[in-house]
């Protein structure tokens, strides 16, 4: 997959962009209106992730810009202004999601993965991992064909946990792409740890070990070993 | 200090009558006093008309004045003058012969020398007018003076009515100002200078507050949004250094402050990015919103909070319940309303939700606040030992004074109450 990252702030676009490239994306960055410009001009991207606010033009325009050259390309719009017109606007133009700065890591990761399956999985609606299966069309988890009994809340940490396998998910990453606004950093996050003991509880049922593992009480990790 | 305050016209009438009245009177003494000397100068023509007579008749036949009636003048014969005679004068009230009513007569006593002989001479006149005329003078004046007056009265009436309506205007438009309302006063037309000043006074304090604010409010904006990149990337970075396996423990705990904390400053960042959003009116998709639907779907996000805090929830919702405000913001205020609520609440109390008759009601059990319930949606007010912004409730009273709606709290028997009504406009 190519990914055209569009940031005017060069350490987090170089964030980013490493954070893709590990996880076997070819990342290119461009920092400033221009630069993303020429590079939409001459390349194809499958995926193109675009700061709104930059120096030289306004991030808007380029959505219409790619939208012209190449309509495939999927579209993820950050800002750092948790303004509700240029959401709209962006939505409309063509854009497939939105994020707002700053942002976990691993909610990005989620949205671009959900985005580009979305668009290219070609009408296979399946991960799989080993032994694990997630239907996502049905909204459906199994292991070895044996179809894991979920809550809607534990099928959607187990897609989260798995879009960012081998990857330490921060309990407020966590609670915010579960709850979203709902959520303060300063509530309790007891409820996040039922969660994973009943989604752990299913899985180790089903006959597979422990997956999950608790990092520094920081959070948690989705550990599994591609064979 | 609570002195009585009067109207500004009120009080130029009140001082321009008293100025007239002493002016009247004034002039009413001087008038008499003018209107005194002429009559006294008739009489005094006539007593002197009347002395030239007796002189005559004296010359001719000096006996013939025991014949002549005593109304006309007395006349005695005396050894000498006495001196300094140049006429004495008294008045006194004496019967009319005729009218038999009592009149005021002025009696003149002089000296005169006819033939070698001294004679003493009291002549009395009729002085009536004199003193009419003084009261005539008070008769005129007064009920000039008093239609004067109803007359300013009647006109103050009407014409402050035309005359400080642009006066009020102007008031009225310096009372129901807000600040971040475009609303000029330069509209109110008036050809009176002070209130033309005044206009242009409040106009020109108002531009300079508008800028203030506006730059003030700007600075917020960029602020909060400049900070969001940086925050970012610590964020990113501390993110990154925890994924890593070979942390220490302490070491761990250290990146994960600072993770915890740059989490509380982004929120900080988008609270009052959201509060400055709704001040500048960004939400304009105003529309009639149905409650309940709203509150459901809040309820049921926000189910695992509730469990884990053992809460039971009892709601009466009226279904065809709405608001006429941008959905948006119900859906922040309703979830901010809620969040408060569940932080608060005891665990294992009951939470109460109700809406009817255009209202709104959250109620929870929980601990009395510990600071002055008038303060409670002040920015920054948390209860204590909260780990929040304490921005969500002054977020709700934001959003509720941009959708016209009005927002109470109380305290009562152990339970918070706080109550969403739309308002009377």
């Amino acid at each position: 997959m190519k990914l055209l990252l569009i940031e005017d702030n060069k350490q987090l676009a170089d964030d980013i962009a490493g954070f893709f490239r590990e996880n076997g994306f070819v990342a290119e960055e461009a920092y400033s209106f221009q630069q993303a410009r020429e590079k939409i001009g001459v390349y194809e991207y499958d995926m193109m992730i675009l700061d709104l606010g930059l120096p030289d033009g306004n991030g808007l325009d380029l959505v219409a810009i790619i939208k012209e050259a190449h309509p495939e390309t999927a579209i993820l719009i950050l800002t750092a202004k948790d303004s509700l017109d240029s959401k709209v606007t962006g939505l409309e133009q063509g854009a497939d999601d939105y994020l707002t700065k700053p942002f976990h890591k691993a909610e990005l990761n989620a949205r671009v993965h959900s985005i580009l399956r979305r668009k290219f999985s070609g009408g296979s609606h399946q991960i799989s991992l080993n032994e694990l299966t997630i239907d996502l069309s049905a909204r459906k988890a199994s292991i070895h064909d044996q179809v894991l009994n979920l809550t809607r809340k534990e099928y959607d940490l187990l897609l989260f946990l798995v879009y960012n396998k081998n990857r330490l998910l921060t309990k407020e990453s966590i609670a915010e792409h579960l709850w979203g606004d709902h959520i303060d950093q300063a509530d309790n996050f007891d409820f996040i740890y039922n969660h994973i003991k009943n989604l752990r509880r299913k899985i180790s049922r089903a006959g597979k070990g422990n997956y999950i593992r608790s990092m520094y009480g920081v959070g948690y990790k989705f550990v599994i070993e591609e064979t | 200090m609570s002195k009585r305050k009067f109207r500004l016209l009120s009080k130029v009438v009140f001082y321009y009558l008293l100025f007239t009245l002493l002016f009247f009177i004034i002039s009413a003494i001087v008038l008499q006093k003018e209107a005194n000397k002429h009559m006294h100068n008739i009489l005094e023509n006539r007593f002197e008309h009347r002395e030239h007579r007796i002189r005559h008749i004296l010359e001719e036949d000096p006996g013939k004045f025991t014949a002549i009636s005593s109304s006309f003048a007395e006349v005695k014969q005396v050894n000498r003058i006495p001196e300094n005679t140049t006429g004495s004068y008294s008045d006194t009230v004496m019967m009319n012969e005729y009218t038999q009513r009592e009149n005021i007569y002025r009696k003149k006593v002089t000296y005169m020398t006819v033939d070698g002989k001294h004679y003493k001479v009291e002549m009395t006149k009729e002085a009536d007018e004199l003193y009419k005329f003084r009261d005539d003078v008070f008769h005129i004046v007064l009920p000039i003076f008093l239609l004067l007056a109803l007359a300013i009265l009647v006109a103050n009436y009407l014409l402050s009515g035309i005359f400080f309506e642009p006066f009020r205007r102007i008031l009225r438009h310096m009372n129901s100002y807000k600040i971040g309302q475009p609303d000029s006063v330069n509209p109110i037309k008036t050809s009176t200078y002070e209130f033309d000043q005044l206009k242009k006074l409040f106009e020109r304090m108002r531009q300079r507050i508008e800028k203030d604010y506006s730059q003030l409010k700007e600075y917020t904006e960029n602020m909060s949004h400049e900070l969001q990149t940086p925050l970012s990337i610590i964020q990113n970075k501390a993110e990154s250094l925890i994924s890593h396996n070979n942390l220490n423990p302490q070491q761990a705990k250290q990146v994960k402050a600072i993770y915890e904390e740059t989490q509380q400053l982004s929120r900080l960042g988008r609270a009052l990015n959201l509060i400055t959003q709704i001040e500048n009116r960004e939400f304009q998709d105003i529309r009639e919103v149905k409650t309940a639907p709203a509150i459901e779907a809040h309820l049921e996000k926000i189910r695992e909070m509730t469990e884990m805090k053992d809460l039971e929830i009892r709601k009466e919702l009226d279904t065809a319940q709405t608001l006429t405000m941008d959905p948006g913001l119900m859906d922040i205020m309703i979830r901010n309303l809620l969040k408060n609520a569940i932080r608060y609440a005891d665990h294992g109390s009951t939470l109460w939700i109700m809406t009817a008759n255009g209202k709104m009601r959250f109620m929870n059990q929980g601990p009395e606040p510990d600071f002055d319930t008038e303060e409670i949606f002040d920015r920054f007010r948390k209860g204590r030992g909260q780990k929040t912004l304490g921005l969500g409730l002054s977020i709700v009273k934001k959003i509720c004074q941009v959708s016209g709606l009005n927002i109470t709290y109380d305290y009562q028997e152990g339970c918070h109450i706080f109550e969403v009504e739309e308002t009377a406009d």
